[in-house]
């Protein structure tokens, strides 16, 4: 049966199509987290941020076993943030120390964002912390200065 | 015989949220983004991207969006410049992960359009699969232009197969030698059958 290039879409035209556009979605769907991942490098583009520098050669930290700990460390042009990872009954524990006092950290994992706001030496917590990936978010140390992200790195 | 889901145009949802957005509603591009990446994706994987290429292509091809937002004349042209954009930025992605001189466009064709992933083989059902053996059989051109055209709703077909550089008038409202050879391949097949 030959269809001719010429005429005029019909309703078979019209359902093939629909039913070619169900079949894509499942023979190639569009990765769940895409849509995320561009809204946050979108939100990132908004707020001109710099993005830090993983200074420890760790790429994928993992989370350490019970009673031990893993550090990393995140560099910018204006600060420094060293991440310690922990686990506190058998939970993962972020600690983190920052240059300065009164500094708003954000840690973020997919759509969460949980804020939080630098003690006198520098350090904050979160506590419990879900596994997965995990960027930190710190806000401009001076007015007019720049937010910066860190890479994502796996908790 | 029942009619497939047909949104409202895309185009037109795209130009209402990009218009929303330039008016400084920043919610507006997350309507955009949800969308319109859908298209977005499969005008990257139809250019032969990898997953991990098509991901980093559609993001580029959003961030670019922010960047020339106020050289788009009209907001119902942004589905086509996102289009455009992509396909754009998948050739030049394709350029560099070949690392060969720049060759002409009609060299580059799809070749990863096979679904390799067992999962989502197993997920369609008879109809699907049939559907699909028979699409993998059109010439690389034709898969690109019906994969990117069938992802929009009736209205968006000739927008969208303009945007993959397709001569205006055929896809929509003809049928165009791609859909036409594809129904043809379909009704000759005793086992398919539209639902």
């Amino acid at each position: 049966m030959t269809a001719h290039p010429d005429e005029p879409m019909d309703d078979i035209d019209l359902a093939i199509l629909g039913a070619l556009r169900h079949t894509l979605t499942l023979a190639d769907p569009v990765p769940p987290s895409l849509v995320d991942d561009i809204e946050f490098s979108l939100s990132l583009a908004a707020m001109n941020a710099e993005i830090a520098l993983l200074s420890d050669d760790l790429v994928g930290v993992r989370a350490p076993t019970a009673e031990s700990a893993d550090s990393v460390t995140f560099t910018s042009s204006t600060m420094t943030l060293m991440v310690v990872i922990g686990r506190d009954d058998g939970q993962l524990r972020i600690d983190a120390w920052v240059s300065g006092g009164g500094i708003t950290v954000e840690l973020i994992q997919g759509a969460d964002r949980m804020p939080a706001v630098s003690d006198v030496n520098g350090r904050v917590s979160w506590f419990p912390v879900q596994p997965g990936l995990a960027r930190f978010l710190i806000s401009p140390i001076t007015s007019g200065g720049r937010p910066v992200i860190t890479p994502a790195i796996e908790l | 015989m029942t009619m497939p889901d047909v949104e409202a145009s895309l185009s037109t949802r795209a130009a209402i949220a990009f218009a929303e957005y330039r008016a400084g509603d920043r919610q507006a591009l997350r309507t955009l983004v949800d969308a319109v990446t859908p298209v977005l994706w499969h005008v990257a994987r139809s250019c032969g991207l990898s997953t991990e290429n098509a991901e980093d292509t559609v993001q580029t091809t959003w961030l670019r969006l922010v960047e020339h937002a106020g050289s788009i004349t009209t907001p119902q042209a942004v589905l086509g410049w996102l289009c455009t954009t992509t396909k754009r930025e998948a050739w030049r992605v394709q350029r560099i992960a070949r690392t060969v001189d720049p060759i002409e466009e009609s060299d580059l064709e799809p070749d990863d359009h096979t679904p390799n992933d067992p999962a989502h083989v197993a997920a369609m059902n008879d109809e699907a699969r049939r559907l699909w053996e028979h699409f993998v059989t059109l010439s690389p051109k034709c898969q690109q232009i019906l994969r990117v055209v069938c992802m929009g709703g009736a209205p968006d077909y000739a927008g969208l197969a303009e945007a993959m550089g397709v001569p205006i008038g055929s896809i929509g409202p003809t049928r165009g030698r791609c859909l036409a050879a594809l129904r043809s391949v379909l009704l000759d097949d005793p086992d398919w059958s539209l639902t």
